[in-house]
């Protein structure tokens, strides 16, 4: 399993369909998809997971935005597009591996470490904004987590083991590239493990009665050392040896970029008190998302709503009648007729199939009304 | 756009592709792509794939002709709800007619199937292989395939007697395939219908800062600046590449490519900085709305909505 999970999917996949599809007769377009590192695509976690981490997500940004809108330097908007394209860009690079084949880099170190770790937040969730929106690379719902992953945890832990091994060192400095190097590993894998544990906790949080998992079908004892076991020995060197190559490069062409002028940037006064009560709904939220398991999530029944609401809507009762009489007999099996959920969808179809009928009757009425107005 | 014939064929053989080392797959992979060659078809991928995606939004049709502040909720709404829900009848039901919308949106069916589903089995299928198999998932036999006769003891490792297909493992698969899939589907539907502009015009309307939504509409418009830069880079190095060069240096150029690019982005980003102080530009952020809803888009947003609860609440009654 070990060896599946280190060849498909989490380290460097790249497929080729080389077949021609034609459109419309009046293009060719080829066709080529590929998997990067981390991106988690939509239905691995459950939509609460999701929405956790993109709440976490979401605070980060906007204390990233808060800080870049803040700070006296009012060129930061252009300096966070390009830095957001740069790191679009490094990630379609193809690194040689010594076995013949490429590996793509995530580059967020580097990012990181040339831009300091706010700016490289904000960079790097752009990009994948990008491309989970526009190429489906990670999913939509999953953005929160991908952006976790790698805009959060990757460039933070990257760019404090680098200030921590670089010290003060000056920017030419032997110290300087090998803090690079030991960010770039540890950095990756740090964030390889958080996509673990995330996957981990699926089976064990989802499942159906019968042990059917619902969605990432493996727990934390599979998912976290196969994620770390690809990251520790594939993935990680090669954003170490990227983000030390590209470092030793501007040391020797352009040092004034390793200068420390950015760590003032990120000491830009920011009062962490606004934040505190997002915080504080966070660190209430966390726990219910994580352990609230998806069964018990609206699982309520009739007489659950009725001790919650204190009624349940008369109109529902009705409209679920009509339907179980009317066009679904076969409804009225034993104890199910009087479930919450079967009124509601009766209630929800209906009012479906009245949006779906009005808009069908609307729609050529307003096409003659304009066909006689031109 | 395409790369021109002679740059696609590889130079002359080079020393090493001479070697029989037992391993022919891999050198003849090698040779045929390089990792020169294999940016280069990203790029133009890339690009192509945008192309592609503004021709597509600019034809008239049913999605087109939807609001994008509508079809980015929407996306959210139904991407939720197929992912909260758990039925495969419903997952499915739900495909057919989004593939009725798609045709109804002049995009090729078979183009939207051949796109998801000749991947998605290849990557989230072969990784959640593993499942199948209650030596890694334990679940109810449903085919075994091998019996040891006693149970086995690796070392920690404590494996059952049988090695069997489970019940579960494959239900949950299969599960997680579909979903997968159809999450893809809907986004691809949806992001080919909308110009990328005003998706990214659209997100303004959502919960995003404004600083955010500005750099991001610049990422997409200054992602083509940097792409181009890049392949000029990738073409000029190809042009001059003959005979073979190890990974090392190869890796040397790479770094010193994303060194030069960093350069010139950080150069770039000054430039459009003054540019932008020459034109007034204060640090606020103005933009003109363009947008607005019709009644069609009202209706559509109901539909939606409608829908996403309709199939959630379809899964509550259809039970476990």
């Amino acid at each position: 399993m070990l060896a599946i999970f280190s060849e498909v999917g989490f380290t460097d996949v790249v497929i080729e369909d080389t077949s021609q599809y034609s459109f419309d007769g009046k293009k060719i377009i080829k066709f080529k998809k590929e998997l990067f590192a981390m991106h988690i695509p939509d239905g691995y976690l459950s939509p609460q997971t999701d929405a956790v981490l993109g709440l976490v997500s979401a605070l980060g940004l906007s204390v990233g935005a808060r800080k870049a809108s803040q700070s006296v330097r009012a060129k930061d908007v252009p300096l966070l597009a390009i830095g957001a394209a740069f790191s679009f860009t490094i990630m379609m690079f193809n690194v040689p591996v010594p076995d013949g084949t490429t590996a793509h880099a995530v580059g967020g170190s580097l990012l990181a470490i040339l831009l300091g770790p706010w700016a490289a937040m904000l960079s790097i969730s752009i990009a994948l904004i990008i491309q989970a929106v526009f190429f489906g690379d990670g999913g939509i719902l999953a953005l929160g987590a991908n952006i976790f992953n790698m805009g959060i945890v990757l460039p933070f832990i990257s760019y404090f083991v680098y200030k921590l091994v670089a010290t003060k060192s000056p920017a030419g400095s032997k110290r300087r590239w090998i803090a690079a190097a030991i960010a770039g590993y540890i950095g990756i894998t740090a964030a390889a493990v958080m996509a673990g544990i995330e996957f981990g906790l699926q089976p064990l949080l989802f499942h159906s009665v019968t042990g059917v998992p619902l969605y990432c079908p493996y727990g934390l004892s599979q998912a976290v050392p196969a994620m770390l076991f690809a990251h520790l020995t594939v993935a990680g060197p090669i954003e170490g040896v990227v983000t030390v190559l590209v470092l030793r490069y501007l040391q020797q062409s352009n040092p004034a970029f390793l200068e420390d002028d950015q760590s003032a940037r990120d000491k830009a006064p920011l009062s962490w008190k606004r934040f505190l009560p997002w915080l504080a709904v966070l660190v209430v939220l966390s726990p219910l998302g994580l352990l609230a398991s998806g069964t018990a999530w609206g699982e309520w029944g009739g007489e659950d709503l009725q001790s919650q609401l204190g009624f349940v809507p008369q109109g529902l009762g009705k409209l679920g009648e009509f339907w179980k009489h009317v066009l679904l007999p076969d409804y009225g099996i034993a104890g199910f007729d009087q479930s919450f959920w079967q009124q509601a969808l009766g209630y929800l179809l209906s009012a479906l199939l009245g949006l779906i009928l009005i808009a069908l009757i609307a729609w050529p009425l307003q096409r003659i009304w304009r066909k006689k107005k031109g | 756009m395409d790369l021109p014939t002679w740059l696609r064929e590889n130079s002359p053989a080079s020393p090493a592709t001479g070697i029989p080392s037992g391993r022919p797959f891999k050198i003849k992979r090698r040779s045929k792509h390089g990792f020169i060659h294999k940016t280069l078809q990203d790029i133009i991928q890339f690009l192509q794939d945008s192309v592609f995606s503004e021709g597509v939004a600019a034809q008239p049709g049913f999605l087109q002709s939807l609001d994008p502040r509508v079809k980015v909720a929407a996306l959210f709404t139904l991407l939720l709800s197929l992912n909260l829900i758990r039925h495969l009848t419903l997952l499915w039901g739900f495909y057919l007619v989004l593939l009725v919308a798609a045709s109804f949106s002049g995009l090729s069916v078979r183009f939207i199937l051949k796109k998801v589903w000749l991947v998605v089995p290849l990557f989230t299928g072969i990784m959640a292989i593993p499942a199948l198999f209650n030596w890694v998932r334990p679940g109810d036999a449903l085919w075994v395939l091998w019996d040891i006769g006693q149970p086995l003891h690796l070392g920690p490792l404590h494996l059952p007697s049988t090695l069997a297909i489970t019940w579960q493992g494959l239900k949950g698969d299969i599960l997680l395939i579909s979903r997968v899939g159809i999450s893809v589907s809907l986004a691809v539907v949806l992001t080919l219908t909308t110009r990328w502009h005003d998706l990214l015009r659209a997100l303004r309307s959502f919960f995003l800062p404004k600083v955010f939504v500005t750099a991001l509409e610049m990422t997409y418009r200054y992602l083509f600046v940097l792409v181009t830069a890049v392949e000029e880079m990738f073409l000029a190095r190809k042009a001059r590449d003959a005979g073979f060069s190890t990974t090392k240096e190869q890796r040397r150029f790479i770094a010193s490519s994303m060194a030069g690019l960093f350069g010139k982005s950080h150069q770039m980003s000054e430039e459009i900085y003054f540019s932008m102080l020459a034109r007034g530009y204060t640090g606020e952020i103005r933009s003109v709305e363009r947008f607005h809803l019709r009644l069609f888009d009202l209706f559509a947003s109901g539909i939606v909505l409608f829908s996403a609860l309709t199939l959630y609440a379809a899964d509550k009654v259809l039970g476990e």
